[in-house]
Parts: C-alpha cells; structure tokens; sequence
C-alpha cells in the first residue's frame, strides 16, 4: 500500500510477525484524557516504543492479557478529531484505518473519555462510531467527575452509544478489570458500532466507492466520507495524490450541491455537537455547577504576581535539575569509565587492542552513559510538568515573549533545558505541536551554552582572559563568559527568527491550547517514560555515537610511529639509570607525553589537520588546533583532552600544565600561537559550532531525515568560522 | 421577530476584546477554512456559550471557558470569533434567538 505518506518500506516487520491473529486493540482519545495512564495500567511494562524509520511520530505497543485471550494494544497520540492537522493526528488516523504498513487494522477501539469534559470528547466518539468498528469506552476520571457531582445514566447512555462504557479511574486503578472484559466481549462478538449523521453524505460516499470499485480501486467508502466532508482536509490531499485530478473533480462535483450557505464544517461541528447535546441532556441526570478546585489552584497559578514568581520557581527548579542534580551522576560515569579504563590498561599488554578498549570503545561508551542522568531528571519533569497540567500554564505564560522570536510559549521549555544539554532540550521540543516552530526550535536550541561549552569556555578564557577587574569590580573573564551565554541565545532568538521566515515560511500557526484541569501524575508513566527515553538515546543516538568515537580514536591512534616507539622503549630503559625514583617516574611520564604528541603529530589524524591547516589559517589556527578541532567532532568537551595530548601535557594536573602549555605554543616562525584574537576566535567557534554527534544524531531522530542536521551543522559551523575570522581579523 | 434594528441592546464583539470574566454567545467565526475547522471541533460553534477567563501577562493570548473546560487562544485566532454580549443584562432572556437573525 502506497498510501502512506510517514512510512517508508523497511518498517519494523518483527511487531507484526509476533502473532498474527492475537487481536489488534487502537487506543483512542483526546489529549489529556489520561489515556496513556490507563494504557499503561493495562499492559504494565509490557510495552515499547514503536518507531519506524522516517516517521517521526512514536507510539506504544503493548500486550494486555483480556479474560480468555491476549491482544495487542497500540496507544494513538491523542486527537481531538478524525480531521487530522498534525502528523500526530495523521498517525492515529493511518492506523486506525489500516493504512500503516507495518501494523495491522486494529480489530477494536478502546475510545478514552474524560468525563469531566464530555461534550468535547465526545465529538472524536461520534467520528469513530462511523468508521464500523468495535468500541469499548472508558469513562476516565470518573473519580474526578463523581467527586463535581456528575451523575450519569449508565445503561442509557450504552444503549444509545451501542457500545460498552465503563467507568474507569486510570490512576487509582479503578476499572480496570471491567475494562478487560469489556475488550475480550468487544473482540470476541465483534459487533460494530454504527451512526448515521449524516445519510446523505453517506449514500454519496457509498456511490462514490461503488463507482472506483468498478474500476478495480478499493477505498474504504468511511475514507470518501471523511473526503468529502473535510474540504481541502489531509484525507482529501492523499486521495488525490493517489487517484489523480479525476478524485478532485468527483469530490468537487458531489460537494457542490450538498453544499448549504455555511461552510460544510460547520455543518458537521453543529450536526454532531447538536447530537451530543441531545445525548447528553438525556443522560445526565445531575451535574452541578460547581467552582473546581482546577479553578481554584489557577486562581493562584495564574495570578499576575504569584504566578510569576511560581513560574520562575519551577523553572529555576527544572533548570537546577537539569544542570546541578545530574552533574554527581555525571561525574560518576565519568569517573566509573575511567577506573575501567585504568583497569583494562593494567590487565591488558599495550598495543593497538588496549588502545581501542580503552580510549575507543570504553571512552565512547561512557560519552554515550553520559547523558543518561540529564535524559533521565528531563523526562521527568516533562512527565510531572505535562501530566500536572503545567506545561499548558507554562506556555501560556511565556508564549507573548517566545513569540517575538517567531516561537510560541510551547519552545520555552526545549530552549531552557538547551542551556543545560540541547540533547534532552530536542527530546522536549515533542510538546510542540506545530511542525515549523518544532523545526526552528530545533535548529535554535544548540546554539544555547550547553554545560559541554564551559570545560572549553574556562580553559581559554582563564588562560588568555587577563583576571582584572572593569571599574574595579567587574571582572573581565566573568564578563566574557556572560558574553558568550549572551551570544548564545542571541544568535539562537536570531536563527529562529530566520528559520521561520525564510526556511520554513508560512502562515503563523494557529495556538489553540487546551488547559486541562490540574492533576496527580502517575508513577507508572513517570518511570515509563524514563525508561523509553533512556532507551530511546542509547539505541538511537548510541549507535552511531559509538561508531564516531571509534573511527576518531582510529584516526590519532594509526598509523604507528615505529621508530618512535623503539626510540620510546630505549629512551625508557636508559632511564632506569636515574637513581632518583621520584624523578624517575617523572622523566617516564615526560617522555609518554612526548611520544604521544609525536605520535599524534604523524598519525592520520595529525596529517588531517596539517591538510586543512589552510582553511583555518585566517583564524591563526596552525595544524595542532585543526587537528584537535576534527577530533572534538564528537563532543566539543574531547577539544581540551586532544589539545592536551598535542601539547605533550602529561596526565597530571592536565589543566593547569594545559594552560601553561598552550601559553607558551609557538608558530614555526617562533610568533606565540594563541594571543587574544586568536583564543577569543576559538571561543566564538565553539560558541557556534555544533561540535556534538549527540545533538546531530537526535536532530536527526527528531527530524526524520539527515536534512536538517547536514543544514544545522554547516550553518552552526559557517558561523563560528565567520565569528572566529571577524575575530581575528577586526582585534 | 427580532431584526438588526432591534438588537440595539446588544453587541458582537471579536473574542479578543472582551475582558476577563466577560462572555456571551458565539454568534460567527470570520476565519479561513483551515482555523475555522480546528475552532468547530473545539467547540468553538455558533450558538454555544464562552467566557473569557484571564489573560497572560501582556494581555495574550487568552484563556476562555467553554463546554465546561478551559482553551487558550491568542488574539489573531479569537479576533474571528464573533460574540454577541448583552449591554443591558436584563434582556438576554427575551432575546434569545436574535443572534441567529443577525447575519
């Protein structure tokens, strides 16, 4: 089927070869239905991820034992119609209609309700009953809705639905057993739910289906339905993509006469909302209304005052999480990847096979490992903030501001978690609905100081920054440093604004936001999530993490100076002569540090840097730093590492020797190497550049294709190298 | 029967312009086919109730209430829906069907 326009072939053929005839369950629902917690509560841990090469939407599979039978339950994104706007919603849609490749057509739905809001809910309920499948509804939060006095008829509003409807509290469990049965009675009688709104349209469908049916073409007569009604819609686009000019003038030709005064949307929005009103009005029998605590909280939340100084509080307390809490965790990989190191050196000969272990395949492991705590507390507090019902709060606070630089209030928290780590500040850009602001939130938040930038930021500026002090209390190196965070997320607001209104132009989105009611978020999910994130990164961006760090270490580690090594090995024994062991270990150590910087001269990666030394020589880089610019490729941090190697800077109190060493660096021509200009064009340049295989790969993840990070990465380095040239050029 | 003339107690006003706690009956939406299909499925349909709940610091975008929950709108999209308030609060009962008159 070629219907599809997210999929590609290669789709993950395994899901559906597990069992075939196990029955395909679609969870449906609106967004903040609390739909996935009750996924979660049916199926456990027994769930993954589902993502297909090219589609950047994700969903959950998972398989839930029903009385009787299993089944596997796909969790949709949540959608507030069958007239999809969003690829999420083009996702559900495809899905549901079988029109996925590599899932098969769900054999029932279970539609996720929030009974605090059931007239809206049940717009989406009323699409879904045309489509001819079995419902199960779940009456969700119905804890919530008892507790505002809502009473319901149950037994008629089944009777009218022709469907189970069970009431359901996914967070305290309540349900859920009732639920299972409902789905293995839905499964096994298989008996659709119907609704007939609209006959008309419907016989037309019907003859519209007949017609290319005829011609040996099938389409589901629910899909010329939603065609025809949905004017200039998804559907209709695909249809037409598929079936040429002649569908376009079929759907024209039908709609005309149908068409009434009013726009034929307004038609369905009134039909529907006019049939659940009616339902509605028979079936509740009391619903009170009453000030909700929601109501209450918000009073506060979104108060002028408080509600400012709250918002800056749970900022600062994401970004404190972000940036300090992960940081002991960090250190612990780091420090856990070394003594492995260390341990593997000491238990394996020297050679090639130690070197890979150890600054190969152990260093690139733990550049991966890394990351995990700052994914980790991210998620989290994506889960509480999105769950709680903070997140839509947030964005309606910041949108104003956000939206100067052509974003909306959805991009404030991708962009603050950016200054932490842009690896988890794109995992987040997931909250923002809107493709282009997505997208130019994406290309922006690397250029905000993540924690990676300051190892190389305090090196260069303490070594080159004079430490004194403007008007006596300003001090200059701070104040470069505050310049670059500055610089940072000037030169994000500014690519942003770019990236709108000439990569991705258009009209401006439409921000429509629901703010769902505050709520308790759930464990469960929390520790989902965090799981599938973790997992996620490591498989995702690990892989070719890895595969960089390996190739890097190849290119310093081959080939082998051979003379240099005897030389290394004679040199080392004629020092067993010095009597001193002190000074022994030392002129040791001296001597490795030489080798290293020799070794590293000649090897591919040295030859490398002597090969592009004329591109950066108007920036006053020589080989040394062309070289350890290439090797910082994978993380910027790797930079001070590299540089210290090629100084001949041995392993001990590596960075002040590093900052000595690379004071007294000279050119061939016996000029100092770095002078400020120079040191301050570095900066700029790891300012701007996306020096981070980690971000490129999960630009990709995100993205769905190569395009963006091969546009992110030359855009971000063309403007390090204009800043670092404009640097040295005009001090 | 209530004609234009006669709806002179009461005023439709764009979304955007009423203050917080102000609201009446949508009486029209002047938006483009794309907004206007996300706003009916919303709920945002002629006839039904909104009230305008706050506004974010800097006045926009606003939070309504409708259909007994709360959505965010900014001004470019709530300046196309139209709402018919009433100046004079007595009157909304006896002039119940006039906003269907009006356009």
């Amino acid at each position: 089927m070629a219907a599809n326009m997210y999929t590609s072939d290669s789709g993950l053929r395994e899901s559906t070869s597990i069992a075939p005839d196990i029955p395909v369950i679609a969870v449906m629902g609106n967004p903040n239905t609390g739909k996935s917690v009750l996924f979660n509560a049916l199926t456990g841990m027994k769930q993954k991820v589902a993502n297909y090469p090219g589609v950047t939407v994700d969903w959950h599979e998972g398989t839930a034992a029903l009385p009787g039978t299993g089944s596997r339950l796909i969790d949709l994104p949540g959608t507030y119609s069958l007239t999809p706007h969003s690829p999420d919603e083009v996702v559900a849609v495809d899905i549901l209609l079988g029109h996925m490749d590599s899932v098969s057509k769900p054999d029932a739905v279970l539609l996720v309700v929030d009974s605090t809001n059931l007239q809206r809910n049940f717009y989406l309920a009323t699409q879904l009953m045309e489509i001819g499948l079995p419902i199960v509804m779940a009456l969700n939060m119905s804890d919530m809705a008892q507790a505002r006095g809502l009473v319901l008829d149950l037994s008629k509003l089944q009777q009218r639905l022709g469907m189970v409807v069970v009431p359901t509290s996914a967070t305290k469990g309540h349900g859920i057993q009732e639920l299972r049965s409902a789905l293995a009675q839905a499964v096994k009688t298989a008996q659709p739910t119907s609704l007939d709104l609209f006959p008309v349209w419907r016989k037309h469908a019907q003859l519209l289906h007949d017609e290319f049916a005829g011609k040996g073409q099938k389409i589901s007569s629910f899909e010329l339905e939603r065609a025809l009604m949905d004017e200039d819609g998804l559907i209709e686009k695909r249809l037409v993509e598929r079936f040429g000019v002649e569908m376009q003038n079929r759907l024209e030709q039908i709609r005309e006469p149908l068409k009434e005064s009013r726009p034929i949307a307004a038609i369905e929005a009134r039909v529907r909302y006019g049939w659940i009103k009616e339902l509605l009005g028979d079936v509740i029998k009391d619903s009170p209304q009453v000030h909700t605590m929601s109501e209450r909280i918000d009073t506060v939340i979104n108060h002028p005052v408080a509600g400012i100084m709250i918002f800056f509080l749970v900022m600062a307390l994401v970004f404190q999480a972000v940036f300090a809490w992960s940081a002991p965790l960090m250190d612990l990989v780091d420090s856990g990847a070394g003594w492995l190191g260390s341990v593997v050196s000491a238990n394996l000969p020297e050679g090639a096979l130690q070197s890979l272990l150890v600054d190969g395949v152990i260093a690139g492991v733990g550049s991966i490992i890394i990351f995990l705590p700052q994914i980790i507390i991210l998620s989290a507090f994506i889960v509480l903030l999105e769950d709680s019902g903070y997140m839509a709060r947030a964005a309606f606070f910041m949108d104003r501001v956000m939206r100067l630089c052509g974003l909306s209030g959805q991009s404030f928290i991708p962009m603050l978690t950016s200054f932490a780590c842009a690896v988890p500040g794109i995992m987040a850009t997931r909250v923002i609905p809107d493709r282009r602001d997505r997208l130019a939130t994406i290309i922006s938040a690397p250029f905000m100081t993540c924690a990676a930038r300051l190892p190389v930021y305090t090196l260069l500026i303490s070594a080159f920054v004079p430490q004194q002090r403007l008007y006596g209390w300003v001090n200059v190196q701070g104040l470069v440093l505050f310049g670059l965070y500055i610089l940072g997320i000037v030169a994000g607001i500014a690519t942003a604004y770019l990236v709108k209104r000439v990569l991705l132009r258009g009209p401006s989105p439409t921000f429509l936001m629901e703010m769902p009611p505050y709520r308790w978020p759930n464990l469960l999910s929390l520790v989902v999530r965090m799981r599938d994130r973790s997992k996620m990164f490591v498989v995702r961006a690990g892989t070719v993490m890895f595969s960089v760090a390996v190739v890097i270490w190849g290119l310093a580690y081959f080939p082998r100076a051979e003379d240099l090594e005897q030389k290394l090995e004679t040199d080392t024994i004629l020092l067993q002569q010095v009597a001193d062991e002190e000074e022994r270990a030392e002129r040791v150590q001296e001597l490795a540090a030489q080798f290293a910087a020799a070794q590293i001269e000649q090897s591919y990666l040295g030859r490398l840097g002597r090969v592009v030394e004329p591109v950066f020589s108007p920036l006053g880089w020589d080989w040394r730093i062309s070289a350890a610019v290439i090797a910082s490729f994978p993380a910027r941090e790797v930079v001070i590492g590299v540089l210290g190697t090629i100084f001949a800077v041995g392993d001990e109190d590596s960075s002040t020797g590093l900052k000595q060493r690379v004071h007294q660096a000279v050119r061939a021509d016996g000029t100092p190497l770095f002078n400020l200009p120079v040191a301050l064009g570095l900066i700029i340049f790891y300012a701007f550049c996306l020096q981070c295989i980690a971000t490129i790969v999960i630009i990709y993840r995100e993205t769905g294709s190569w395009k963006w990070p091969a546009f992110a990465w030359t855009y971000m380095t063309a403007l390090g190298y204009l800043g670092a040239f404009l640097c040295v050029q005009l001090l | 029967m209530a004609t234009a003339t006669e709806v002179t107690d009461y005023a439709e006003i764009p979304l955007n312009r009423l203050a917080p706690g102000q609201g009446g009956r949508i009486c029209g939406i002047n938006a483009d086919n794309k907004l206007s299909k996300r706003l009916y499925q919303m709920g945002i349909i002629e006839g039904e109730t909104i009230k305008v709940v706050r506004r974010a610091p800097g006045g926009d975008p606003l939070e309504c209430c409708l259909m007994g929950y709360h959505l965010s709108l900014r001004s470019q999209e709530s300046y196309a829906v139209l709402v018919l308030i009433s100046i004079q609060h007595g009157l909304r009962k006896k002039r119940r069907w006039g906003m269907f008159r009006g356009r």
